[in-house]
């Protein structure tokens, strides 16, 4: 597992860089004055005595791409607050499914409000089964779950389609899960039974502190990673047994866990100020 | 000055992500599982009158299983209770307190229903019970009465023995 969350940060964050210095030059003309962002890009052309500025995309080639970059005052200006909404899909969850014994299903949706506060809805499906190599112990669940929050855009600039953002997830899953294993010998009288508890039910809530990021890639679509830390609040308490894999929150032990997550994401661009200027 | 403060930034992010990097790769959820793998069920000692107490006597402790008894407690001198595992799957155990001072045993009937506990796969299963009854002769012991009737790792007071005189 640590193996796979090694592979997937490393892979995003090359990823993130990679997306980074391709929207450099825009990048550098949101956060500074325009005439300063000028000096970095390696081919401007003013187009307007009006300020917009169409600027040549440094990889594709000059001339072919144009965008449209705010003037000074346009930046002062706060956006609206409805900004549209995100959908997104996992595949961290997923890929540790295929590669292990437990994961998720997990897609999201996220409003964007003002691009600084971000609501959050989180529904999966979480499914684990395990055998235990040694206690030989079989263990089984497949239950919905539910995680609601909010984060915020620690970038300064919210113009532009990037994110980095802090949050907080409050999560629940009501399931049921199935253990059985060989038993256990009496050590001095003698004599093993086997047990199974199936049908087991739980409902289990937990919290989450969530930092993560999310790079545009091509138009609408962009690719994100968060990282958290998820707090168990409660299960309900059986007599038998304790859950082991809890859907949405991950394998309890004696203390709290790590997570993460690895997003597919559509910007349902709504309300954004999207314009292009052809190059004369 | 803002090519170098861009610089910055990059060189920042890439350290952010390095950090988070180490702390993901560190962080790991642990299971500690419980060090005694046999759950027994506690005796505590008592006067006459319910006062915690020490007895003045060498006792051992015996189990029945099959017609035979097997030694459980040796040679338990001045001690102020003892602690013994319970069958796991019968529904009555039977203890047998040899004394020194006096010539005849005394004999304990503990009725109990068993259950098996999970507390997390790794840590294998374990055998809990619930106390129902406790019934005994009285040739040293007056009477037994049930403290705690769940049995398990906790390791908490079970059952208290309440001594006819030679307990202090």
């Amino acid at each position: 597992m640590l193996s796979c969350t090694a592979f997937f940060f490393i892979y995003s964050s090359l990823f993130v860089s990679m997306a980074q210095t391709t929207d450099s030059v825009a990048v550098a003309a949101y956060n500074d004055s325009v005439q300063v962002a000028l000096d970095s890009i390696s081919d401007v052309k003013d187009s307007q005595k009006s300020g917009k500025v169409a600027v040549t995309d440094s990889i594709s080639g000059a001339g072919k791409i144009s965008k449209w970059v705010p003037t000074e005052d346009e930046l002062k200006k706060e956006l609206p607050w409805f900004q549209g909404f995100t959908v997104s899909a996992d595949v961290f969850g997923l890929g540790m499914y295929l590669l292990g014994d437990y994961g998720t299903l997990e897609a999201a949706l996220r409003l964007s409000l003002k691009n600084v506060y971000l609501p959050i809805f989180e529904l999966g499906l979480g499914m684990c089964e395990h055998t235990d190599d040694n206690s030989k112990i079989h263990y089984k669940v497949n239950a919905p779950f539910f995680r609601i929050g909010l984060d915020y855009n620690l970038l300064k600039d919210k113009h532009q389609d990037n994110r980095m953002f802090a949050g907080f997830r409050y999560g629940f899953s009501t399931y049921k899960y199935d253990m059985n294993g060989p038993g256990v010998e009496d050590p001095v009288w003698g004599g093993k039974e086997p047990f199974d508890f199936g049908g087991t039910t739980s409902t289990s809530h937990w919290l989450e502190l969530v930092l993560g990021c999310q790079v545009k890639v091509f138009r609408n679509f962009h690719m994100g990673w968060s990282v958290r830390l998820k707090y168990h609040l409660s299960s309900t308490k059986n007599d038998n047994s304790k859950a082991y894999y809890i859907p949405g929150y991950g394998t309890t032990g004696n203390g709290n866990t790590w997570a993460g997550s690895y997003n597919l994401i559509f910007d349902l661009n709504w309300g954004k100020k999207k314009k292009t200027t052809p190059l004369p | 000055m803002n090519k170098f403060a861009t610089a910055i930034k990059r060189k920042r992010r890439r350290q952010l992500f390095l950090v988070l990097f180490l702390v993901l790769v560190s962080a790991c959820s642990t299971v500690t599982c419980p060090i005694d793998t046999v759950v027994k069920c506690n005796y505590t000692f008592c006067d006459v009158e319910g006062a915690d107490a020490v007895l003045q006597d060498t006792l051992n402790v015996d189990v029945r299983k099959g017609g035979r008894d097997t030694t459980l407690v040796s040679n338990l001198v001045s001690g102020s209770g003892f602690s013994v595992a319970m069958s796991y799957y019968n529904r009555v155990d039977t203890l047998i307190l040899h004394y020194r001072q006096i010539a005849l045993p005394d004999t304990i009937y503990v009725w109990h229903d068993g259950y098996t506990h999970v507390e997390n796969p790794e840590c294998g299963s374990y055998r809990f019970h619930i106390l129902k009854d406790v019934r005994c002769t009285e040739r040293g012991i007056d009477r037994l009465e049930i403290i705690n009737p769940k049995v398990d790792y906790e390791g908490s007071g079970n059952i208290k023995v309440y001594f006819n005189s030679f307990a202090e």
